[in-house]
């Protein structure tokens, strides 16, 4: 898992991810944070790794 | 470009119209205090702090009047803030008086430190303030975290030495949600400058420093309670409608810069529209002095326990004074925010025991806002009258400074017939991206701090459960990007702002970058000499003849009738990464325009013709 900053331009990132919610209702937030998921996913492919963001995911809550 | 948070509507409070300041309440309920920058200081004053056991400031003093204290004939906790003297002016008496060639509307951070900027270069110009002292009324201080590229500019300006003394000087800032400390940086570790990366300071110290150097420079005719009504522009020069205690006249200026607020009467007269969006999100600052030693550093709590997991902000300023700001409920009543008892329970919930004194207290919300143009013909919009945004990393005031900057050495080579009108056309294009990409960045944080959809809280509150333990979620943590000087990427080089680094110069002596660009300098080359070069002084210096007044200046060799300086330290190569043999061209704002190598005088001249304006010239040396 890379931990370190990894994301070109983070602010805009986070800008344009709160963009996207904007509107939504809470299930909506959530499908689209499911969807969100499953895309980045696929662009990781590596089964350790996404198993290790699932459960470092899980934790706390 | 996302100009509007959250698609927020106005405020229902009604703005009154004065120069320079929005009040959101009726004047009436402002006895002493003026409201804050732009409109995100909605000031609601209250003058009983006193039956609270709580100490209030009894706002600025008055002409000839001692320090002044507090009802109960209590503690001095303000100073006397300076109050200049009316004089009517000439044209009440003559009727039309000259044609001045520069008139500021406007005697706030932005107008005052243009007029010394003017000054600096010999330009005389007139400015007019409605009021008749610096700051606002009573103890409210709008800006107070001045950055580095401020800071440098009130070098040059000499102005910097008087802050230094009276400021808090500050580069850590930490942030924490809950009881944990989930991001912090040092802006030290960076900085080359002889500035730090910030000092804090309440703005109307500023402003009355520079008044003080305005008056010490001679050249500037200060006109207090002269209110602006009215402007017009003609072919060849503009009128302005001026009120006064004395009367009503008008006053002919070939130039004008507005630096007037952000409900200019200029602007609007001018028919500059501006675009505007309102925030929902309010907060409630409590400038308060308590003696605690705390480090001087700027801590935010984005969930804070004391203050039922809103954000708070904490910054030191002068006089033992901190600025706390609270974040309050969106629909939040600044009435009732401002009310000694609530402001006093917000206070000491954060303070704990500590012995306190609050010394003023402003409700504030903010907009973003943007005039279509920063310059309509011989009208030039600076500061706030230009541009608003809310206040995080400190971009408001820190960017009307640069704007000052950036028109005072255009106007003033234009002035002087050392570059045609067309310079100023970048004044707009370059500020104007500058404020466009500030609105941006504050509008980032605004978000963050108050997420408008339940799809952003969640996000907001997984990068703050993943920043408790993972670098990358840190850098997601945004509580405000701090002011940095912004970067002209027109420009052939990239147009980044120089640090004042420290140099020595031929005589031995030390000093710094900006000390080269003291007085009128247009530009200033900086040559990297090679061992041996000195064939090539001759030809760079005809090159650069009657491009505006260009400075040249060898760095790192001793080359005779030339200036010289040795990077002694590095640090200018480290800025710069410079190579032997280049000439590098900077601005008289200490902005990078152009490199080139000194083996090539032809293009060292094109390359400074374009900074001063002028169309290069396709003749090769």
């Amino acid at each position: 898992m890379k931990l370190e900053p990894n994301i070109a331009q983070a602010d805009e990132f986070v800008a344009r991810l709160f963009d996207a919610q904007e509107g939504l209702t809470t299930a909506e937030a959530l499908a689209f944070n499911s969807r969100l998921a499953l895309l980045l996913a696929n662009q990781v492919g590596d089964a350790a790794v996404l198993f290790a963001c699932i459960d470092e995911a899980r934790k706390g809550l | 470009m996302r100009l509007a948070p959250q698609g927020g509507k106005p405020l229902g409070l009604r703005p009154r119209l004065s120069h320079g300041v929005e009040y959101l309440l009726d004047r009436r309920c402002l006895p002493r205090l003026r409201q804050g920058v732009a409109d995100h200081h909605l000031p609601v004053v209250q003058e009983d702090f006193a039956a609270q056991g709580l100490v209030p400031l009894s706002g600025r003093g008055n002409a000839g009047r001692a320090r002044k204290r507090d009802r109960q004939g209590g503690r001095l906790i303000t100073p006397q803030l300076p109050i200049y003297a009316f004089t009517p002016p000439a044209e009440l008496q003559s009727g039309a008086g000259a044609t001045y060639p520069v008139v500021i509307v406007g005697g706030g951070l932005v107008g005052l430190s243009a007029a010394c900027d003017f000054a600096t270069r010999g330009i005389r110009c007139v400015l007019l303030d409605d009021d008749n002292t610096v700051g606002v009324r009573g103890a409210a201080s709008r800006g107070i975290a001045y950055a580095q590229k401020s800071l440098e500019i009130f070098d040059r300006l000499g102005i910097y030495e008087r802050i230094a003394r009276k400021g808090v000087r500050w580069s850590v800032g930490r942030t924490l949600a809950g009881d944990d400390e989930i991001y912090a940086f040092d802006l030290a570790q960076e900085s080359l400058s002889r500035q730090p990366p910030f000092i804090n300071i309440q703005q109307y110290y500023v402003e009355w420093f520079l008044v003080d150097r305005i008056v010490e420079l001679g050249l500037t005719d200060l006109r207090w309670l002269n209110r602006v009504t009215g402007f017009t522009q003609h072919a060849d020069h503009c009128e302005l409608a001026v009120s006064t205690p004395a009367g009503d006249y008008t006053l002919r200026a070939r130039w004008v810069v507005d630096a007037s607020g952000v409900n200019s009467v200029v602007r609007e007269a001018a028919g500059i529209t501006v675009d505007s969006a309102f925030a929902q999100d309010r907060w409630c600052i409590c400038d308060v002095r308590f003696t605690r030693p705390m480090p001087p550093e700027r801590r935010t709590w984005i969930e804070a326990p004391f203050n039922d997991n809103r954000a708070v902000w904490q910054h030191p300023m002068a006089d033992d004074v901190w600025r706390l700001d609270y974040q309050q409920d969106a629909d939040a009543d600044p009435e009732q925010m401002a009310r000694p008892d609530v402001a006093g329970r917000l206070v000491r919930r954060h303070l704990g025991d500590t012995p306190f004194e609050i010394v003023w207290v402003g409700p504030w919300t903010y907009r973003n806002q943007l005039a279509a143009t920063f310059r309509q013909g011989r009208l030039l919009l600076a500061g706030d009258a230009a541009h608003a945004f809310s206040p995080f990393g400190g971009r408001g005031g820190n960017s009307g400074i640069q704007d000052a900057e950036n028109l005072a050495w255009r106007l003033a080579a234009v002035l002087a017939g050392r570059a045609p009108q067309t310079l100023l056309a970048a004044y707009d294009t370059e500020r104007r991206a500058a404020a466009a990409h500030n609105i941006a960045v504050t509008a980032g944080t605004m978000r963050f701090l108050r997420p408008g959809s339940p799809g952003a809280r969640a996000t907001r509150d997984a990068i703050l459960a993943l920043a408790r333990r993972f670098a990358f979620a840190k850098a997601l943590v945004n509580t405000g990007r701090m002011s940095v000087a912004f970067a002209y990427a027109d420009l052939p080089a990239g147009g980044q702002s120089l640090p004042n680094v420290p140099l020595v110069m031929d005589s031995g002596d030390a000093c710094h970058l900006v000390d080269l660009f003291r007085g009128d300098a247009d530009l200033v080359a900086l040559w990297f000499a090679r061992a041996g070069s000195g064939a090539q002084a001759g030809a760079l210096s005809a090159a650069l003849a009657g491009c505006g007044s260009a400075r040249l200046v060898v760095v790192g060799a001793a080359l005779p009738g030339l200036a010289g300086v040795i990077d002694a330290e590095g640090r200018l190569a480290a800025a710069t990464r410079a190579l032997p043999g280049e000439v590098l061209l900077v601005r008289a704002d200490m902005h990078l325009a152009a490199r080139a190598a000194a083996a090539d005088p032809g293009a060292v001249a094109a390359a400074a013709r374009r900074i001063i304006g002028q169309a290069p010239s396709k003749e090769r040396a």
